[in-house]
């Protein structure tokens, strides 16, 4: 009796003295992208849907919207932005003048479009892919090459058509450096079951580990960028660049937008 | 002398016999699996143009992997829960119990000589699967190095891949690690057993509960909730097939794992120690 006592009291003591090993006192910063001064080498980029979804209905940029984006846009002052889900031309041009007369911005193809302050920014972009809008960039002597997607947001198989089709186009356009950036609609982080999400989850993750073999994943680990808890918009850059910084920036979205802004700054390596 | 007189009762029990069954079984559909899907990649009916797998993706290594994991997740603990589960109720239920303790020893010994039994089970069925696994992938499958991607078994967030001499130590680490994982569902189990007259009842009540605590682990949408489940932690040993193992995560995930073995080992013994007959 007494030595069935004395284990039990034993165990006790052992499973609390484990609980309290396996307990994780870490702080837990992610390090999500905050926005900062940046060195004058240092070159931001940001993608953002700047859609959302009302009462489980998706929808395009709300006007209402378009102050807080711009608000959003301005701190950021990034040198290039892309954006996804707009209505028209029009709103984009508004957002642009929304953003000062010094932007300029030009629609990519579907609901895709760029906004810049940089005079030498030239568009680019293949003419297979559906929702894109990519740039040509000189900077510092070298050409950066940039191409937006936004890919379907209900077929694994569109999906990893328009990305495979947008990586062979970006990877055969001449330039120093290459980055595939955009809402990816597809999202392989770990812990997660992410088939609850996907109509043919073996294709998304041939989709993300086609970019992953040659490019690098710059918000990996940096949190969701979208609703209900989910990365879907990603920034991939090829090695020829130094990733500086890179992350979903919080708190941005407003109404009823379900995206946050994914930030990257980066300088030539 | 109750040790031996365990052991031989759970070889007549058949247990061990037809997890042993089941679990070749899985391994001879994995296998069918496998050569389906490589077929329907070569021959036809291939739509991923984009595809990042190359000819040695799949081999032996995956297929083990890949067999040990799902074999890991949905028939192991079922085994072992069984095994737990039958252990005090179905000596409850036969009355063999009440002519054990009829004999000059200690319900803590008993205790833990069903515990210490049926854990060694739990490892020496973790070894047997993983090793079988091995040498089915080898024979039918060949080997070569081991390649994993983010998406798959939820193993990376990046693309890696480990010669095949070093995923070979990896999978021996993973056998204890893994063995460690299923004390879980055992304690668990042998608590539920504490508390039940019939082995079915036990049997039944754990299985289903350790299922419907795996699945809520799962779903991240509970991610609140899993840091207080067992099964959260349940394949904590596929932290031994990154490229670069983290140490320190692996280690707290496995003192997690003890813990929850300890505190269901120290419920059951309470409940046994102090319960009429």
């Amino acid at each position: 009796m007494r030595s069935g006592v004395i284990a039990e009291g034993v165990l006790w003591l052992l499973a609390a003295g484990l609980f309290v090993l396996g307990a994780d006192f870490g702080a837990r910063d992610i390090g999500a992208f905050e926005p900062s001064m940046r060195d004058a080498n240092v070159m931001r980029l940001v993608t953002w849907n700047v859609g959302g979804a009302e009462n489980g209905v998706p929808h395009s940029m709300k006007e209402e919207h378009v102050p807080a984006i711009a608000d959003a846009l301005a701190r950021l002052d990034a040198d290039l932005v892309f954006v996804q889900e707009l209505v028209d031309g029009a709103q984009l041009r508004r957002l642009a003048d929304a953003l000062g007369r010094d932007w300029t911005a030009w629609r990519g193809r579907g609901d895709c479009g760029v906004l810049t302050r940089r005079s030498d920014v030239e568009r680019w972009g293949p003419r297979r892919v559906r929702n894109h809008a990519g740039v040509l960039w000189p900077r510092d002597g070298r050409d950066l090459v940039v191409l937006a997607l936004h890919a379907d947001a209900f077929s694994a198989k569109e999906r990893n058509e328009a990305i495979g089709e947008s990586h062979a186009a970006l990877m055969a356009q001449a330039g120093h450096a290459h980055v595939l950036l955009g809402d990816l609609n597809l999202d392989v982080d770990q812990d997660k079951k992410s088939e609850l999400f996907s109509d043919d989850l073996h294709a998304d993750v041939e989709s993300y580990n086609v970019l992953a073999a040659t490019l690098t994943d710059a918000a990996l680990g940096k949190g969701p960028t979208a609703e209900p808890d989910r990365r879907l918009d990603y920034v991939f850059v090829s090695r020829e660049l130094e990733i500086v910084a890179a992350g979903p920036w919080f708190g941005r979205r407003v109404g009823t937008m379900d995206h946050h802004p994914v930030v990257v700054d980066l300088r030539w390596r | 002398m109750i040790a031996r007189l365990e052991l031989l009762r759970l070889w007549r029990s058949r247990r061990p016999g037809i997890a042993v069954l089941a679990l070749v079984l899985f391994l001879v559909l994995m296998l069918v699996g496998f050569y389906t899907y490589a077929q329907s990649k070569t021959h036809g009916a291939v739509r991923f143009e984009y595809t990042f797998e190359n000819k040695s993706y799949f081999n032996g290594l995956t297929f083990a992997l890949y067999a040990f994991y799902f074999g890991f997740v949905l028939l192991l603990p079922v085994f072992v829960a069984t095994e737990g589960g039958a252990q005090v109720a179905g000596d409850t239920a036969s009355g063999t119990l009440g002519l054990l303790l009829a004999r000059p020893v200690s319900k803590a010994r008993v205790f833990f000589t069903k515990l210490g039994l049926a854990a060694l089970f739990c490892f020496l069925l973790v070894g047997l699967f993983l090793g079988v696994s091995l040498v089915v992938g080898l024979v039918a499958v060949g080997w070569g190095d081991l390649a994993l991607y983010p998406g798959v078994l939820q193993m990376t967030d990046r693309p890696q891949h480990l010669a095949q001499g070093d995923a070979l130590v990896r999978f021996l680490l993973v056998w204890p690690a893994a063995s460690v994982s299923l004390l879980c569902p055992l304690a668990f189990s042998l608590w539920i057993s504490t508390w039940a007259k019939s082995a079915v009842n036990a049997v039944g009540l754990a299985v289903s509960l350790y299922l419907v605590l795996y699945v809520i682990a799962e779903v991240h949408f509970f991610q609140d909730l899993r840091p207080w489940l067992f099964t959260s932690y349940a394949t904590w040993w596929r932290a031994f097939f990154r490229e670069r193992i983290e140490w320190s995560a692996a280690l707290r995930d496995g003192a997690r794992v003890l813990g929850f073995a300890a505190l269901f080992t120290a419920l059951a013994l309470r409940r046994f120690r102090t319960r009429e007959g």
